[in-house]
């Protein structure tokens, strides 16, 4: 019997770390799936902040800007870190009720319209969701149509009704917001597929990371702040910019990757399954290389699996950088942006949750 | 049956509640099922199990044949007709598996039902059926709109030589050890949304709604009363070649066959259901006593040249719009006509 002790040990407490890595993921996957399934297309933000404003541990004191930013702010010190993830989404707005029923529609963000076509959506009223669908382009069965450009001029939205008044019954005005029916499914081992990773999933990262915080712990000022409207131009983060006097900042925000079949590796090439990334450099802005190294060290310490790339896309942070700050953009890599099926892998997300965590008791 | 008699008869099964009906809830619960089961040409299994459960829970006794074709047939003697409803929507099967571990694919049979087909399950959620029985969720890779944005790129339609759906795996092992193989079928995720004014939409409702429509008829007609000899035949591989309707028509030798079929409407005038000018003229004469339909002239089915000589087509086309996308839209009140204007044949022994 005694023999067996070490081996009982071993299995015990590997039980115990697979049991706790087990319930982090727990973790993730269930804020994740209950942000994503919550609508917040640019503007109307409302719902996602609501819920992220319910994660929040209770020893958070959240406030709300005018813009609709959602702010924590805690502990004192020279230095001001800040942590910036955004609560929006892209999605369409009603621009017009048609004679016909239908509704004409504006892109909030930037995607292709054509991977909208021929799908269900919902349109959120101040009377609750009505579901629609989003029509074929015109004359679809045309051999000529494959060949025709579709844009949002050619978005059309049927309900069922074939006329004006009809539709307006249905409490739907110019304005309402509109998205994919939100469902949050995943795929073989640690993967999952969504509309809106990008970017539900920094704003997890960003929550975990304080959930797990001791706030004793902490010597310097830190802010974390889930910003509304930046898929259309990052001005939630713009009002903050101004104010905040911060040192660093760290975007948490999509590596949007190349890893799958159909992109030119030339750059952007983070696996998904790697690690966090650190997107050192992108279309808003350069990460100095020193630090990013102080990241990657803080990363290895902690055996956080971290990589490093450029890829395509602004984030938040390049905002802050007129006003001083440095901006380190952090991220997971992520396949198939802003379409209804964009992909990660959760490891990926606890290990930027991870290195959040240290960040803010290291950096 | 006397004229007399006759007219009085179908008087009486039009009276409102006489003739046992469905609520368009009901028809839409029961189309909301058949339409959520994925049952792409040649794997129609889980459907045709699906049908044969909930006919029997209603105590009917139908067969499945090795094709899966499922029938059920009431009555006796003559006239001997066939109600048909096919079961199966398009679809593809796993092709290859990459070393990365993402499955291609092709399709299952050759033709497409218009050139931009493909092109709507680019970036979809797809369902794969794997040979272990297990149901996999998949996406069908695209370009990120980032990577690809201002790449001066020519915009092409998607192609089946594009095509790699991500399962979420890393290597080809792993997605074997799911169970992956060759041949399993891949269909597009199934749905269905409720919209107003009592239509839904979904893909492939088209391949659903005859079903649908047989077994409202099957659960709410009292089988004393039909008249003749009535199968009611769910038909596999219709999306390639028709084959199931040619094995049940060759198994039976109806004298008559009603094919339930998808009306893509052009006009207007379409949305409504409509019955072959060719069939006989005691059924178009029945077509004034329902509200929602009319007599049009529809593509002629082509018949089998191993059918029996003289077996008589009718045609009744069921509006669909946006037909053969994956946001079919149909009106249940569509539906509920043919439902009564069916049932009404089945009793009447009309032919």
């Amino acid at each position: 019997m005694k023999k067996l002790r070490p081996a009982v040990f071993v299995f015990l407490v590997s039980t115990l770390f697979a049991a706790a890595a087990w319930a982090q993921t727990r973790d993730i996957f269930s804020i994740l799936k209950d942000l994503i399934e919550t609508p917040g297309v640019s503007g109307s933000e409302e719902p996602v902040r609501e819920k992220v404003r319910a994660y929040l541990p209770a020893w958070t004191k959240p406030q709300v800007d005018n813009k609709g930013n959602l702010i924590v702010t805690f502990g004192a010190g020279p230095e001001h870190l800040f942590f910036i993830g955004h609560l929006d989404e892209v999605g369409y707005v009603v621009t017009r009720i048609n004679e016909d029923g239908t509704l004409s529609v504006e892109r909030k963000g930037g995607f292709y319209d054509k991977y909208y076509e021929a799908r269900p959506v919902i349109v959120y009223t101040q009377a609750g969701p009505v579901s629609g669908i989003i029509t074929p382009r015109i004359d679809y069965f045309r051999t000529a149509a494959a060949q025709d450009t579709y844009d949002v001029k050619d978005v059309r939205i049927y309900l069922g009704t074939d006329r004006k008044k009809d539709t307006e019954d249905l409490g739907i005005k110019t304005g309402d917001s509109i998205t994919v029916p939100k469902r949050f499914v995943p795929l073989a081992g640690d993967r999952a597929t969504a509309r809106s990773f990008d970017d539900r999933s920094g704003c997890t990262a960003m929550l975990l990371a304080l959930m797990r915080l001791d706030p004793g712990k902490v010597k310097k000022k830190i802010t974390f702040a889930w910003t509304v409207e930046e898929e259309v131009g990052l001005n939630g983060a713009r009002l903050l910019a101004e104010k905040s006097k911060a040192d660093y900042v760290f975007a948490v925000d999509t590596f949007v990757s190349a890893d799958s079949p159909r992109e030119d590796k030339r750059f952007a090439d983070a696996p998904l399954g790697k690690g966090f990334v650190i997107r050192a450099l992108d279309t808003s802005g350069i990460t100095p290389l020193p630090v990013v190294n102080r990241v990657i060290e803080i990363a290895r310490r902690h055996n956080i699996p971290v990589q490093t790339g450029t890829t395509n896309g602004g984030n938040d942070g390049s905002t802050f950088t007129r006003y001083g700050a440095i901006n380190i953009p952090l991220s997971w890599p992520g396949r198939y942006s802003h379409s209804p099926i964009e992909v990660l892998d959760l490891t990926d997300l606890e290990a930027l949750s991870e290195i959040i965590r240290h960040l803010v008791l290291e950096f | 049956m006397k004229p007399f008699m006759r007219a009085t008869f179908l008087a009486i099964l039009l009276l409102p509640g006489v003739a046992a009906a469905q609520s368009l809830d009901e028809v839409r619960d029961h189309l909301s099922m058949l339409a959520k089961v994925p049952a792409v040409t040649g794997h129609e299994q889980s459907l045709s199990s699906l049908i044969a459960d909930q006919l029997k829970k209603s105590g009917l006794n139908p067969q499945i044949d090795f094709m899966s074709n499922v029938t059920v047939t009431l009555g006796s003697g003559t006239p001997h007709r066939m109600l048909v409803a096919s079961l199966d929507e398009p679809g593809f099967i796993v092709s290859g598996i990459t070393e990365e571990g993402y499955l291609r694919m092709q399709r299952i049979g050759t033709a497409k039902a218009f050139p931009y087909f493909d092109q709507y399950f680019e970036g979809r959620r797809l369902t794969i059926r794997t040979s272990n029985g297990k149901t996999l969720s998949g996406v069908l890779s695209i370009p990120s709109t980032h990577l690809t944005r201002g790449a001066n790129r020519v915009e092409k339609p998607f192609d089946l030589v594009d095509g790699y759906i991500d399962i979420g795996v890393k290597s080809l092992a792993e997605a074997s050890e799911l169970g992956v193989k060759i041949l399993d079928p891949i269909s597009i995720e199934k749905g269905v949304t409720t919209l107003a004014q009592d239509h839904i939409s979904g893909p492939f409702l088209s391949d659903r709604v005859g079903a649908a429509v047989l077994m409202s008829i099957l659960m709410t007609t009292a089988k004393s009363q039909i008249k003749g000899t009535v199968t009611f035949a769910f038909t596999t591989q219709e999306h390639f070649g028709r084959k199931g309707l040619d094995r049940m028509t060759v198994a039976f030798e109806p004298d008559q066959v009603y094919v339930l079929e998808a009306l893509n409407p052009s006009a207007p005038e379409d949305s409504v259901v409509s019955v072959d000018v060719q069939a006989a003229p005691a059924v178009r004469k029945m077509i004034e006593k329902f509200a929602g339909m009319r007599e049009a002239s529809l593509r002629a089915v082509p018949q089998s040249p191993q059918w029996k000589d003289g077996t008589e087509v009718v045609r009744l086309g069921i509006p669909i719009r946006f037909y053969a996308t994956p946001v079919e839209v149909l009106d249940l009140k569509s539906v509920q006509s043919t439902i009564r204007f069916l049932r009404t044949i089945v009793l009447s022994g009309v032919s």
